[in-house]
Formats: structure tokens, C-alpha cells, sequence
């Protein structure tokens, strides 16, 4: 065996065979020395051995117990099989060979930025720390939180060339067994080369056919915490930041951490002003456009002369110009999240002057048009953190469509289709509109407003059933 | 709670959206035809008759439902299946062009028919596809948006009403009575009982859900009946083919002018889903008649019965005589036909 | 393979946006003149202009358009022919109607406006002296929009002074199909001072019955009907104080019905006023509760006058503005059958009983009232 490994691994130049030698027998070990912090190794073990040379070599013959009891390091196993040998070498293990005998320690080296703040997913009172690409670090941030037997880790190691951990946490006696099968077989069969981030996942898994999404994303560890002991399931991918948090309700979407420590009547004003927002920045544009061109008597007398004066020079019908103005907003943004930082403020001077002041005087577009997309996109910013963002601006696309042909009537119809869609998304088997559409009573708590009884005292119905009191184990 | 979290099988619906189905449905033949003909029958009071409709109704629908099982009117035979499509079908196809009518009169006046019909259709489509419980959950969604727009149509008409319009009370012959009371009753209850085919999953509140349905509908039918006579007279009413809608262009609040096309969307809702409901009863009844697994079949039917709904009904004369005078007596008969099944079949448990 | 079936199927449905109208092609109409000559509709609109000009904050000018036809839709439809857009009746603000029209019957319109439903039935109904040509057609008056400076004073007059009575189009109609009630139109004219013409109000009003005009109702007696009806928020009233000087108060608050007496024929009329003091010209000493008492009764005095003068006015003419037909279709429908055909003599022949009280409850900033120097 430890020919194969050297004729198959030395071609690379970062693959370090170091030997040893303690009065005539050799120790072998094998790293990767980007893998491995070498100030440790050199630390904790070849100074250990070396000090073995000068006295007790009769320890030598019991090297198992050897390395168990003079050696510091934590995990030690012992390694039978070629294949075991290669995982352990490329997750950053030492391979000591002694006369046939393997074994593997840790010495794994840190290669990730520390735990900082999180920079999409901002909050004003409460912890602040995110995710980072480190698994171990994940896991640990959500064990410190729930210091519980109860949470359960289970890792499977998907990826036929990246050999991914991808580990699945759920709190035992409150979330649903048949979901966790369910969700376990699914990832064990995947066939893949490589999994880059936590949405590759997400496709397997479910079973979606439509634009909005069907898990949470998130990089907050408090918020997955509490959500874990509302009896979601957490699935952590290593080398990514992002957690999926599964099964999701739509209205969690406009819930953020912030409400949960707050006063209930500041969470309920702003949960307002965020369903306010959501259905300003799909309807507006196409009832604007519904208005001025199809009903104009809903309009105010004083205000149509004022809106026909403001149209007069321009050519352009108004369809036109929305979707004109929709297209340069969306690249503007683009724009935004890509320059660097240095070139930002002479673009957004260019891009003020140009959609402001010069397309307005040249009579391209009406002032109005860029006020009611300028609104529009503001309002869409509060979404850019989940998927929800990227399905606002195809429906948004769709409304305007629909009152481009009929109207208020087609606003209104588009409007059905798009509460038809909404019903009809099931995320994993349970109903994605959960405490409005199929109606409950008692879990209206955490819907629009929020009370202190989900706060305090009961779980969510329908995702914990087994427990649903909080107070008790 | 643990039904929710089973599997998932699109064959069920629950309680409550079925008694969002029922009010919508038993709404749906008054914006078109039932306010302008109960008007002109019974004039300025109006409100007696549908109070008293409504003691009839409650007292009717008592009777059959002590009869009630989960879906009484689903049989494997194929005359009674055949009977019942003729019907679903009607009632489609006066319903869509009632639609039309409204939607080409108010809404958007040049636009052709066709496109009117597509509009409609094309969304009620893509939901009846969705499968059952969907159309449930839409319409328990938009049930709470309705009653929001009942509440603000009811709170900016408000300053205007004259209660001395509704004088001089009680001046009704008897004849006129009876006739706009058994009005009242078959267009509300006639289009509920073909609800019975859809399967649900809770069997012993259905009758609840029924009369609950029966009774909010024709509480708000009362509403808008007391806002047609006392915000105007009586008589100027009696000239409108649409007069609940001739109402609610006098609401006007600060930022919006004239609320009327904004606020009728509240009848727009009712036409959405019974035209969602009639079309996945052509659908689920087709499939038992015809066993194609094809679903273009289906698609065919209904699209054919579309084009032939505005065809036909589009010729003035024609629509008169069945609106007028034939649509009166085919929801009867229909009645007719419902109690002769629930007989039959409380006679052959009887005879068991 | 289904998808690409609806796509196909779809773009053929897709014929829609036929009803899709700009707002810069559109002709926003502001008010309308009609005159009826020999079978021919003459009809005059002001069309409110959009153009923009360079100073903001200007009220849009009018631009006049004039044609005729032989129904009312054919006449408008014929401004196509002078304007470079299509009408729109949407925001109808006022209707002016020439008197000769009037006499013959106005119901010939109602067809048109009623069976269209893009019209808003809440524009104002005015009549005129004048010749249609001549009031739609002036425009070197002070405001771009002379039309609607006046409908916007018959609104308030209606509302806080009381000598004109507005009426919009639904409730007319309304009125004229009702049994017993007729209704009050405001008249406006042309006003000729040094050059300058502009339109005001006219001091009558016109009585109508059923659809014709029949009679005029001066400004006293106007405000007596605005007064009866409920019509009035609040309003000024003047009384004689002394043998030359007059004082005024303000009405805040009051209450008016009026009964029929079915078995003794005669109206009862209700009046309750809560007022404050406003304008004392006379040197009195309101602090003495006599001579309070004496400035109500004259106050009460004098209403009841005009009262009268009122209620005598209408048992002469024919028509029933107040509506005492319509109370007793309403409250006594029996009374009402037997008697159909000779209502009008009976209400002639009726006695009229008043109860009015009146009460001043503020007197303003000052103490007494005798700060006049004679």
C-alpha cells in the first residue's frame, strides 16, 4: 500500500514524505503541505518523537499506545484500506507508516477568513456573526447555540471529485421523521462531480417547477438556531456560507431576525410596510400604465391635464417607455454590484444626470415614468437578499404585460394568477401560503402579527406537531 | 393537523375553502341578471322579499341536507353523468357571456369578444390544471380580499343614503311577491348543488358549510340590494341593466375620482371562480363519461363551448328570450332533478 | 410540446390594445352648450388645452369647438372635424342648456348620457338667458376657465350663502322620474361692464316641471328652499335693527322638516336655528337680556316673513318644488290614490303652520354693541 500511494501521489510538488529515524527504525510520514499547518506538526509531533530517541525506546514496540498516550493529537484512527487513506490525506490528516502499521492524526491547517459580520444580511440589535467557509466553524456556531442532546448531525459525503461534506441538523424530538428519510435518501443519491455551493443541493432535493423559491438561504446562525427548534431541518455544505433552512412558508420571506427582538408592535408595522412593499414593486408599473392609457376616469380632473401636459413631447407610447426604463434600472443595478468600489461615484453621477435631468429634457421619457420606476426599484432592494427578488421581476414583467393589453381588468386577473401560483407551490409537502391559505386559527401568531404566545409558549402547528410547547423538554 | 402533512394528493379540499366556493357561486347569476330582474319585479321592496328568501332558503336546504352524504351526486351511471355535464355546460356558457358582456360594456369597450373570453380563460385554466386543492386555496385567499372590498364599498356609499326612498313600504300585490321571492331563491341556491360532485375530506361539517355559504351570500345580495334603493329612487334604478355597478361610480374619495371600475372588481371575483369551477366540473365529469387520458380532449371541449357561448348568445333576441324568460325555468328543473336523486337514493338505502 | 401549443394558440387570440388611447390623443372636454333649433343639435365644447408651455404653474387655456347634428352623439362625434383629436366626455364638469330649450323639454338628452357609460353623471346643470353662442364664446375674462370658476361658485353659494341651488345630473334625472318633487336649476348670464364681458350668476333660479321650465325663483325665496331642504351648512342672515341700519347673523346649526296634516290640510313646517351674533350696526346694549330677546324677535319676525312670501309663492305656481307630493306618496299611499287628480287644488287651498325658534348663542369678541359714534 504505501508504494501505491507514493507511485500515485509524489508527482505533486506540495505532497511531503518525511522519514524519521529513531535508532534504526523508520517512521514514515506522509502530508500535504498545503493542507497541513506545518508549525503544528512540527510542535506536537516531531518533537515528541524525536524526544523518543534519547529515552524510552522500548515504547517503540507498543507504537499503537505510543501515539494514544504520548502524542497530542485528537482524533487517531487506524487505517486498513487505500481509499480511506487518500480521503484522510486530502482533508488535511498526517499518515504515520511504522513497519505496516497506519494511522492517521489531525493537523488540519485554517483556511478561511474568521467569523465576521454578515455583510447581506444586516440587522440593528441582536448578534451580529455570520457563516463562514469553514464546516467545522459552521457547526460549531449552531452548537454553541442549542447545547442539546437532542441535535442530531448527520454527514454524508457527497461529490465524485470534491468529495463535499455536506452535513444535515435537526433537533430529534421535534421535527419530522418521514421529512428527514425523505430528504436523506434523496441526497444519497446524487451523482455529481462537484457540489460549489448549497443551490446545487437545492435542485436535487426538490421538486419545484416554479420561479419562487422553495427553502431558505440563509448566513445568520441565530436565525438558524431558532428556526431549528421551530422543527425546520438545516443543511450545511462545506466550503459555502450559505445554509439551507427547509421547509419554508411564503411569509417568512418578509420575516426577518429583527422582529423577533423587538417590540411586537414595531415588527407588526414593518412586516406591513414590507407586504406594502412587495406589492409595489411587482404592481406598480402596470397600474401606472393601466391608468394612463386604458381607465382614465379613476384619475382626479385637476390631475389628467397636469399628466397630458407632461406627455406631450414624447414619441414614445407608454409600454415603450416602462419597459425602456425597467431594462436601464436593471443594468444600472447590475452595474452597481460590480464595479469596483474606487470607480463607483463617477458612475452614479452619470447615471443620475443621465436618467434624471437629460432624458426628461431631450423629451425621451416622461418625469413621471422615472418616478414610478424609481420607486419601484427602491422598493425591490428590500428582497435582494432571497430568491424572492429574482421572481419579483418576472411577474413584474408579466403585469405589465397583461395591463399593456386590457387594463385595470388584466392588472386585476394577473393578480389571481399570480395568488393561483402562489397556492399551488408545495415545499416538501407542505402548503407554501401556510397560515392564510389553508386558514389556522391559533398559528395566525407568527403570520402578519406577532404575538407573545409564539414567542414564549407554542411552536409553529404544522412543521413541529410533536412538540409543540416550548417550555417543556 | 396530521392530514396536512401526509401526502399530498391533490384529490381533496378542505372545509373552509369550500365555503368560500359556495358564496362565490351563489352569487354569481345576480350581477348579470338577478338585480335588475328582482327590481323590476318587486320594486322598492326588495329587501322583504330577499329576508323572507332567505328563511325559505335555510328551511329548504335543512330538509335535503338531513339526507346529505359526502358526494350524493356522484354516480357511475352514465345518463345521470350526461344530464349533469348538459347542465355545467349551460351554465358556463351563460356565465361566460355574461362576462363578456360586462367586462366589453364597462371595462374596455372596443376590444373583440374573443379577447375578452381568453382573458378570462386563459388564468382559470392554468388553475383548474393545478388540480382541486389549488382552487381551493386561491379562493379562501381571495375571499378575504372580497370581503375587504364589500367593507369599502359599503363604508363610501354610506353618507349617501336616504332612508326615505324606501317609503311607501308594503304596497306590493301578492302576485309580485311570490314571483320575485321564487326568483330570489332558485338563482341563489340552484348553482350550489352542483357542488356536491367535488370530493372533500370532512364529511360531517358539510352541511354547516352549506348553509353557513347560503346565508352570508344572500346577507351581502340583501346589502347591495339595501344600497340599490335608498342611494337613488327606485325608479331610476329600474332603467339600468347593471344598476349595482351604476352605484358604485357615485363613490369618490380624494385621490381616486370616480372608485367604480376599481370597486366592481368585487363582482369580477365571483365570475373568476365560478368559471374556474364550471370548467374543472366539465373536466372531472368528462373524465368519467369519456375515460381519455389525453388531456387536449378536454381542452377541446371546453374551448368549442367558449366560441360557441359568444357565437350564439350574442344576437340580441336570443339572449333576451333566455335570459328573460328560459333561464328561470332550466335552474328549476335542475332543482327538480337534484331531489328526485337524493329520493332515489334515500330509497334504495331504505330498501337496503 | 403543450407549451408551444398555447403560445400559437395565444397569438392568435392576441388582438387586443384596441383600446388602448394616449392621453395626448385625447380631447379632454370641459364643459358643453346645447341649443335646439329646428330639429338641430347646436352644440359648443370647451376643450381643455395640453400643450406645454414653458412657465409651469399656469391653469390650462380652452380651446372652443363647435358643431351640430341631428342627434346629440352625432354632434359631438362631428368635433372630429375642427379638433385633431377625439372627445372624451370623461370629466364632464358642466352642461349649459339655452332657455328656449328648456321650455321645450330637456328629456331628449337623457338617452344619450345615461345609455353611455364612459359619461360621469356628476357634472353640474346650468340654464342660460343668453344665447348659446355668445356666453360659450367669450374669452377675454379674467381666468382661462370661466366655466369652471362658476360651477365651482354655484357649489359653494349652494352650500354657505344660499341664493343659488346647483344640481347635478343624476339627481335631476332622479327628481324628474320621482313622483311629486320637481326640481331647481341655477341660471347664469353675461355680465357687459366697460368692454370687458365676463359670466356671473343670475339672481333667479329656475323652476322646473317634470322637464320643462316653467317659472323663475328670485333670491329671498331661493334661500328659504335651500333653508326647507337642508341644503345649507351655513349661512348669513340680515335684519333690520333700526330704522336705517341692519345687523346680520351667522347661522351655525339647524334643523328644518315639514309634515303634512293629512286630515286638516295643512303643512307644518319645523325650523330650528342655532346662530351667533355677527355684524351689529345699530348702538344697542347687548348685554341687557331684554334687548337681546327684541333682536331675536325681530330676527324671527322677519324669517317668518319670508317664510310666508315663500309658501305663498309656491301654492300659486305649479310645479312642487318642496316635495308635499312626495310626502304624501310616501307616508299615506291610500290618501295618495284617491286623490291623484286633484292634488294641486288641495295643496293650493292648504293653511301653512310655522314653528320657528331661533337662538343666538355667540356673540363674538366683543361685550356691548355700542362702540358707533353717531
Amino acid at each position: 500500500m504505501f508504494n501505491k500511494i507514493i507511485n500515485n501521489l509524489s508527482k505533486n510538488p506540495d505532497f511531503v514524505v518525511k522519514k524519521i529515524n529513531i535508532k534504526g527504525e523508520y517512521i514514515i510520514l506522509l502530508f500535504f503541505e498545503t493542507l497541513c499547518d506545518t508549525k503544528n506538526i512540527n510542535d506536537f509531533l516531531l518533537k515528541p518523537l524525536s524526544e523518543i530517541n534519547n529515552n524510552n525506546k522500548s515504547l517503540l514496540f507498543d507504537f499503537k499506545n505510543l501515539i494514544e498516550k504520548y502524542i497530542p493529537s485528537f482524533k487517531v484512527n487506524e487505517i486498513k484500506n487505500y481509499n480511506d487513506t487518500i480521503f484522510n490525506l486530502y482533508n488535511g490528516f498526517v499518515i504515520l507508516f511504522f513497519r505496516s502499521n497506519c494511522y492517521s492524526l489531525e493537523f488540519r491547517k485554517q483556511l478561511d477568513s474568521g467569523i465576521g459580520s454578515s455583510e447581506n444580511e444586516k440587522s440593528i440589535k441582536g448578534p451580529k456573526d455570520s457563516f463562514t467557509e469553514n464546516y467545522q466553524t459552521n457547526i460549531g456556531l449552531i452548537r454553541k447555540r442549542i447545547k442539546n442532546n437532542e441535535l442530531v448531525l448527520k454527514e454524508i459525503v457527497i461529490g465524485k471529485r470534491s468529495n463535499t461534506k455536506v452535513g444535515i441538523l435537526y433537533v430529534n424530538d421535534i421535527a419530522n421523521e418521514k421529512l428527514i428519510k425523505k430528504i436523506v435518501n434523496k441526497i444519497n443519491k446524487i451523482n455529481i462531480d462537484s457540489i460549489p455551493d448549497s443551490n446545487y443541493i437545492y435542485e436535487y432535493i426538490s421538486n419545484n417547477k416554479s420561479l419562487f423559491p422553495n427553502v431558505i438561504t440563509t448566513e445568520r446562525p441565530d436565525y438558524v438556531s431558532y428556526k431549528l427548534l421551530n422543527g425546520k431541518i438545516c443543511i450545511v455544505v462545506e466550503n459555502t456560507p450559505s445554509v439551507l433552512l427547509l421547509p419554508a412558508f411564503f411569509i417568512e420571506f418578509f420575516h426577518t431576525m429583527d422582529d423577533y427582538y423587538q417590540n411586537n408592535i414595531n415588527a407588526f408595522y414593518m412586516r406591513i410596510i414590507r407586504l406594502f412593499a412587495f406589492i409595489i414593486t411587482v404592481m406598480l408599473p402596470g397600474i401606472y400604465i393601466a391608468l394612463i392609457t386604458y381607465n382614465h376616469e379613476i384619475i382626479p380632473p385637476s390631475l389628467i391635464v397636469n399628466f397630458a401636459m407632461q406627455k406631450d413631447g414624447v414619441p414614445f407610447p407608454t409600454v415603450i417607455e416602462a419597459l425602456v426604463m425597467n431594462v436601464t434600472f436593471e443594468i444600472l443595478r447590475e452595474t452597481d454590484l460590480r464595479t469596483p468600489s474606487k470607480l463607483g461615484s463617477a458612475l452614479s453621477i452619470v447615471g443620475a444626470l443621465v436618467l434624471g435631468d437629460a432624458a426628461v429634457q431631450a423629451g425621451l421619457v416622461s418625469p413621471i415614468m422615472v418616478i414610478v420606476i424609481a420607486i419601484t426599484s427602491i422598493s425591490e432592494l428590500i428582497f435582494s437578499t432571497n430568491e424572492v427578488g429574482n421572481s419579483v421581476k418576472i411577474w413584474r414583467l408579466i403585469f405589465i404585460a397583461f395591463a399593456g393589453f386590457s387594463g385595470i381588468l388584466g392588472v386585476f386577473i394577473a393578480f389571481i394568477l399570480l395568488v393561483g401560483e402562489l397556492c399551488s407551490i408545495n415545499s416538501f409537502d407542505i402548503p407554501y401560503m401556510y397560515p392564510t391559505s389553508p386558514f389556522n386559527l391559533k398559528d395566525q401568531e407568527n403570520n402578519i402579527i406577532l404575538s407573545n404566545n409564539y414567542k414564549m409558549k407554542f411552536r409553529n402547528k404544522l412543521t413541529s406537531f410533536k412538540n409543540i410547547k416550548r417550555g417543556e423538554l | 393537523m396530521k392530514k396536512l402533512i401526509e401526502k399530498y394528493n391533490n384529490k381533496y379540499i378542505g372545509i373552509l375553502e369550500y365555503f368560500t366556493l359556495v358564496v362565490f357561486l351563489s352569487r354569481s347569476f345576480f350581477n348579470g341578471i338577478g338585480f335588475q330582474k328582482i327590481l323590476s319585479i318587486s320594486k322598492q321592496d326588495t329587501w322583504i322579499v330577499i329576508i323572507t328568501s332567505l328563511v325559505f332558503g335555510i328551511f329548504f336546504m335543512g330538509m335535503i341536507y338531513l339526507f346529505n352524504k359526502k358526494n350524493i351526486l356522484e354516480s357511475n351511471n352514465k345518463v345521470i353523468n350526461f344530464i349533469l355535464l348538459i347542465f355545467v355546460i349551460v351554465s358556463f356558457m351563460i356565465i361566460l357571456n355574461d362576462f363578456v358582456t360586462f367586462a366589453s360594456l364597462k371595462y374596455l369597450f372596443e376590444t373583440s369578444n374573443y379577447f375578452i373570453a381568453f382573458l378570462i380563460l386563459f388564468p382559470s385554466l392554468y388553475i383548474v390544471n393545478k388540480g382541486i386543492e389549488t382552487i381551493g386555496r386561491t379562493s379562501l385567499f381571495m375571499f378575504f380580499i372580497s370581503i375587504l372590498l364589500f367593507m369599502i364599498n359599503c363604508i363610501v356609499l354610506f353618507k349617501y343614503i336616504d332612508f326615505n326612498n324606501l317609503k311607501p313600504m308594503l304596497v306590493l300585490s301578492n302576485n309580485n311577491f311570490f314571483s320575485s321571492l321564487i326568483h330570489a331563491i332558485i338563482y341563489t341556491i340552484s348553482p350550489i348543488l352542483i357542488l356536491n360532485i367535488i370530493p372533500k375530506n370532512n364529511c360531517k361539517k358539510i352541511n354547516l358549510c352549506f348553509i353557513f355559504g347560503y346565508i352570508i351570500s344572500t346577507l351581502s345580495i340583501l346589502i347591495i340590494f339595501f344600497y340599490i334603493t335608498t342611494v337613488y329612487n327606485y325608479k331610476y334604478m329600474d332603467l339600468f341593466n347593471y344598476p349595482a355597478y351604476f352605484i358604485l361610480k357615485k363613490a369618490e374619495y380624494k385621490l381616486i375620482a370616480n372608485g367604480g371600475n376599481v370597486l366592481s372588481l368585487f363582482f369580477i371575483i365571483d365570475y373568476f371562480f365560478t368559471i374556474t369551477i364550471y370548467l374543472y366540473l366539465i373536466k372531472y365529469i368528462s373524465i368519467k363519461i369519456f375515460n381519455y387520458k389525453n388531456n387536449i380532449f378536454y381542452y377541446a371541449i371546453i374551448i368549442i363551448c367558449s366560441f360557441l357561448s359568444i357565437i350564439l348568445l350574442s344576437n340580441i333576441i336570443i339572449k333576451n328570450i333566455i335570459l328573460n324568460n328560459i333561464l328561470i325555468y332550466l335552474l328549476g328543473f335542475f332543482m327538480c332533478f337534484y331531489i328526485l336523486i337524493l329520493y332515489k337514493k334515500k330509497l334504495k338505502k331504505i330498501k337496503k | 410540446m403543450k407549451r408551444i401549443l398555447i403560445l400559437l394558440f395565444s397569438l392568435f387570440v392576441l388582438t387586443g390594445c384596441s383600446d388602448y388611447r394616449e392621453l395626448t390623443d385625447m380631447a379632454i372636454a370641459s364643459s358643453i352648450g346645447l341649443d335646439i333649433k329646428d330639429g338641430n343639435y347646436n352644440v359648443i365644447v370647451h376643450v381643455l388645452d395640453a400643450k406645454k408651455t414653458g412657465e409651469k404653474d399656469v391653469s390650462p387655456n380652452i380651446k372652443i369647438y363647435e358643431s351640430s347634428g341631428k342627434t346629440l352623439h352625432e354632434a359631438l362625434r362631428k368635433i372630429v372635424l375642427e379638433s385633431p383629436q377625439k372627445l372624451y366626455v370623461g370629466h364632464l364638469n358642466s352642461f349649459v342648456i339655452s332657455e328656449s330649450f328648456a321650455k321645450e323639454g330637456i328629456s331628449k338628452i337623457f338617452d344619450f348620457i345615461l345609455r353611455d357609460s364612459e359619461v360621469e353623471k356628476s357634472f353640474n346643470l346650468m340654464v342660460t338667458k343668453n344665447n348659446i353662442n355668445e356666453i360659450m364664446n367669450i374669452n377675454n375674462s379674467d381666468s382661462n376657465v370661466p366655466l369652471q370658476d362658476i360651477s365651482k361658485s354655484i357649489d359653494l353659494s349652494t352650500n354657505i350663502e344660499g341664493s343659488t341651488s346647483s344640481i347635478t345630473f343624476d339627481r335631476f334625472i332622479e327628481s324628474v322620474m320621482k313622483i311629486g318633487i320637481d326640481p331647481v336649476l341655477p341660471v347664469i348670464l353675461i355680465k357687459d361692464e366697460d368692454d370687458k364681458k365676463t359670466i356671473s350668476l343670475d339672481e333667479q333660479n329656475a323652476i322646473f316641471k317634470d322637464d320643462k321650465l316653467v317659472s323663475y325663483l328670485n333670491k329671498d325665496n331661493t334661500f328659504i328652499y335651500n333653508l326647507l331642504n337642508n341644503n345649507l351648512s351655513s349661512s348669513v342672515f340680515s335684519f333690520k335693527c333700526d330704522k336705517n341700519d341692519y345687523g346680520s347673523i351667522e347661522i351655525l346649526d339647524y334643523s328644518s322638516n315639514y309634515y303634512y296634516d293629512f286630515d286638516l290640510n295643512k303643512i307644518i313646517t319645523e325650523v330650528d336655528i342655532v346662530s351667533g351674533l355677527s355684524e351689529l350696526n345699530c348702538n344697542m346694549n347687548i348685554e341687557n337680556n331684554k334687548i337681546m330677546d327684541e333682536i331675536e324677535k325681530k330676527i324671527k319676525n322677519e324669517l317668518s316673513e319670508n317664510i310666508n312670501n315663500f309658501f305663498n309663492e309656491i301654492k300659486k305656481s305649479e310645479s312642487d318644488i318642496l316635495g308635499i307630493e312626495q310626502y304624501i306618496y310616501r307616508n299615506n299611499y291610500l290618501f295618495y290614490e284617491k286623490n291623484k287628480n286633484n292634488i294641486s287644488e288641495l295643496l293650493s287651498n292648504s293653511e301653512i303652520d310655522l314653528n320657528l325658534n331661533i337662538t343666538i348663542e355667540q356673540i363674538g369678541s366683543l361685550k356691548k354693541g355700542n362702540e358707533k359714534i353717531d
